[in-house]
């Protein structure tokens, strides 16, 4: 089993290489020179050119890739040029925001799509089935933005029900933290929930024509019992995946989420670092996605494995 | 069944609608406006403020805390030397006085007696040298390291009294202390997030990076103590967001540049506007490109331009046309001969001349909607003009690498007559266009040298009736810039005239019963 995980695990080293690679060049495939960002327009060539030295960008691309990696391995990911915290500290700092909200909104996902997507396969263009179609449809086509908007102007301006914005950390404060987190939960959430229920309606389907869903019919299963206990498993492959997809790719930053809902994640520090060009925080949160993902992505695999081992078996 | 579905149709339409209406109606009733406030502030309590961008850091050296946006918050901290008045004028602020003498070279900063930074030590003409000193290292990364570099000695005669020499004459030498230069901070001593301390009315707090800052009341402060106990400044990036959230009464002031929520806040009893105009826009013209080599076609451009109508259809009146760098001045605003807006006359020129060209624009909502209205009105004209987007830091490296065609760039740096100089002479910072014209050089060189108002004013006049012939800039609005609170906070400043939106919070307090 161990042996059998090596060459994806060779793979997944050799991506984030290539991606520390790349994240490397960003200092000359960058539009913008981080020395005049930082002196401002007013400074002198001489002060800029003293601060490109002094920041090590000077040196040659491959010295800067030796010098990110010796240190990415030794625990040291550089300092942040605008807040002269360590980049790694300044990526941590920011995970419990977008960590609680990617995998709340996660939880509100599944449990919305998941029992919508059964019950509209079981009944297949039936009522049900056309309002959740309809529905996901609207979903996925409004932005994410549109619904959070509409959200706040609802629940927080109209209703003064929730917070319109904000973020408190659970360990200060945990119902001003839960309260704060509902509505953007909830627009991510219905986002995701949306691209769910049409993957694991389409699966579902898929399984409620085998054989075994037969058999399980005509032995008087109830439709709870059908759907939960022998159409979910073998419909979720692809639900998994897509979850452990998206897991990883919203940790590493909800952008339009998080700024319109104030919350301190990783999304607006990567757009931050962009604006003042502080390469070191944007090559450290490059790689932390890229690990990210790449973690999610074997998590995926295995999780797969585990729920229909055909998958991993070679077609003969 | 099929009343059923007809009923659920309504249903759901009913939700849409209400959630589409609830969004898109603004206020109903009442009026506010801007101007002094007369009402007395209550000592103590509390109140939120939403910046419109993220801090990584408290320390001066960050451009971030020179923004208009963000001054609210510097100013608590570390009160600058000087403070602007009205028509970019500016008057002593923490300084007891600043003056120079006749060349404009040599500035005489007198402090009072009393100034302290927040730990109780004194605030000396050797803290500000040794501030000034660590701006001018660029390893120091401040973006006012150029301004620094533009002193050439600094001497101290006593604790409250020294001599700033410059390098060049610069009558407008007392803007640069109302912002990061003049933000006097400790070189021996920082606080507890490790922030060189200040000598402003509050203190840090709380500081969590990208989220929020907390600032108290300074108990050490040498002078009127804040009237509130804290401020707590939320960083909040989305402009939608920070209005809803002022709308919810989660905040209760924040920075805006966005004409209808000045609009919106105008027409709602509970909220009043503290705003002015102050973020200039005007179109670069690249005059390395030939296509527009030829002064007939840029006049024509810019009487292509109705600036009335940009000013109210963009800024939805919320500004003022603009025709000169000094056109915020107020009093001493030059009267200039800028070409009017003739349609005709500039279809003469441009129409069937096949002029084509891309506007470069940083990729803000408003930047791009004023590009598009510019668009179109050249369209009508002829000319065919693509627009480019460009992000935010790129877009002032790709001016200076002078890789645009034309560029729209909003600025505050004509918040007072420096600017001028900044855009206009051969070797200014902010000349993208390639201007370069001997008598304007000289006009605004001896402008920088004289501190008498009159005479300076005429130079300044024919410099800018000089950038109205010559037109390597053509000149747009000024756009309103400020903050929107709840009607229940007393004791704001007067904006009236300024053109730099920098508040003083010191003295705002929620309204006394």
């Amino acid at each position: 089993m161990t042996f059998a995980w090596l060459p994806r695990a060779g793979r997944s080293l050799l991506v984030l290489v290539v991606i520390a690679a790349l994240t490397c060049q960003l200092a000359v495939l960058l539009p913008g020179d981080p020395a005049l960002v930082l002196l401002g327009q007013e400074s002198t060539e001489a002060q800029r050119e003293a601060l490109r030295h002094t920041l090590g960008l000077d040196q040659n691309a491959f010295v800067r890739f030796v010098s990110f990696v010796g240190g990415v391995v030794t625990g040291d990911w550089g300092t942040s040029f605008t807040s002269g915290r360590p980049v790694l500290s300044e990526i941590l700092s920011r995970v419990p925001a977008t960590a609680e909200l990617v995998i709340l909104s996660q939880v509100v996902a599944l449990a919305i799509s998941i029992p919508l997507a059964l019950h509209s396969a079981r009944a297949v263009g039936g009522r049900l089935d056309r309002i959740v179609s309809t529905g996901t449809f609207l979903l996925l086509a409004v932005p994410s933005f549109v619904v959070g908007i509409l959200m706040i102007q609802f629940f927080a301006v109209q209703l003064g029900w929730l917070p319109a914005s904000g973020y408190t950390p659970f360990a200060e404060d945990p119902a001003g933290n839960l309260s704060r987190m509902v509505l953007p939960v909830l627009t991510l959430g219905i986002a995701e929930g949306a691209v769910y229920v049409r993957a694991l309606r389409g699966s579902a389907i898929e399984a409620l024509r085998a054989p075994y869903a037969y058999a399980s019919i005509v032995r008087g299963a109830s439709d709870s019992q059908l759907l939960w206990r022998r159409i979910l498993r073998p419909s979720s492959p692809t639900l998994v995946a897509l979850v452990a997809i998206s897991l990883g790719v919203s940790l590493g930053g909800t952008l339009l989420v998080e700024s319109l809902f104030a919350i301190p994640g990783l999304g607006r520090l990567t757009v931050s670092a962009l604006g003042a060009r502080d390469l070191p925080v944007i090559q450290g949160v490059v790689l932390f996605a890229a690990v990210i993902v790449v973690v999610f992505g074997i998590l995926a695999d295995i999780a797969v494995s585990r729920i229909d081992p055909r998958s991993t078996r070679v077609p003969v | 069944m099929f009343r059923r579905r007809a009923s659920s149709a309504l249903i759901a339409a009913t939700i849409i609608g209400s959630l589409a209406l609830t969004a898109c109606s603004g206020p109903a009733t009442g009026a506010t406006g801007d101007g002094a406030d007369t009402r007395t502030a209550a000592p103590g309590g509390t109140l939120t403020v939403a910046l419109d961008r993220e801090l990584p850091t408290l320390d001066v050296t960050n451009g971030l805390l020179a923004t208009q946006p963000v001054l609210i918050l510097s100013n608590a901290l570390y009160e600058p030397l000087m403070a602007p008045a009205a028509g970019g004028t500016f008057t002593p602020g923490l300084a007891k006085s600043l003056e120079s003498d006749e060349t404009a070279t040599h500035w005489t900063l007198t402090l009072p007696d009393d100034v302290t930074f927040s730990d109780g030590s004194p605030l000396t003409t050797a803290s500000v040298k040794a501030h000034v000193e660590r701006l001018a290292d660029p390893a120091s990364k401040s973006s006012a390291a150029g301004q620094a570099a533009q002193i050439s000695a600094m001497t101290i005669t006593d604790d409250t009294t020294m001599v700033f020499d410059l390098k060049a004459p610069n009558a407008d030498f007392t803007s640069l202390l109302a912002r990061t230069l003049g933000m006097i901070t400790s070189t021996t001593a920082t606080d507890e997030f490790g922030f060189p301390l200040g000598a402003g009315p509050f203190v840090v707090k709380d500081f969590t990076p990208g989220d929020s800052v907390t600032v108290v009341r300074n108990d050490n402060y040498w002078g009127e103590p804040a009237t509130l106990d804290s401020i707590t400044f939320r960083m909040m990036p989305d402009a939608d967001s920070r209005f809803q959230s002022l709308q919810s009464g989660d905040v209760d002031l924040i920075w805006t540049e966005v004409t209808s929520q000045f609009e919106q806040a105008r027409a709602d009893d509970s909220l009043q506007v503290h705003a002015e105009p102050a973020a200039v826009s005007s179109l670069l013209l690249n005059l390395s490109s030939p296509k527009f080599a030829d002064v007939k076609v840029r006049t024509a451009l810019a009487q292509a331009i109705d600036r009335d109508a940009v000013n109210a259809v963009v800024n939805l009146g919320e500004g003022t046309p603009v025709d000169s760098p000094y056109s915020l001045l107020g009093d001493a605003a030059p009267k200039v001969d800028y070409p009017e807006y003739d349609l005709e006359a500039a279809k003469k020129v441009l129409e069937g001349a096949g002029l084509s060209f891309s506007i470069t624009s940083d990729n803000s909502p408003d930047s791009i909607q004023r590009a598009t209205a510019v668009k179109d009105m050249l369209g009508e004209a002829g000319v065919d003009v693509e627009i480019v987007p460009v992000e935010g830091a790129s877009f002032l490296s790709t001016l200076t690498a002078k890789d645009f065609e034309a560029a729209q760039l909003v600025t505050s740096i004509f918040s007072d007559p420096s600017g001028g100089a900044l855009v206009a002479t051969s070797t200014g910072p902010y000349n993208f266009t390639g201007y370069a014209n001997d008598d304007v050089d000289q006009l605004l060189k001896q402008a920088s040298g004289l501190t008498d108002g009159s005479e300076r004013s005429a130079l300044l006049a024919d410099a800018s009736d000089h950038l109205a012939t010559d037109l390597p800039m053509l000149w747009l609005t000024a756009s309103n810039a400020g903050l929107i609170g709840s009607n229940k906070l007393a004791g704001f400043p007067d904006l009236t005239g300024l053109t730099l939106i920098s508040v003083q919070p010191s003295t705002i307090g929620w309204a006394a019963e």
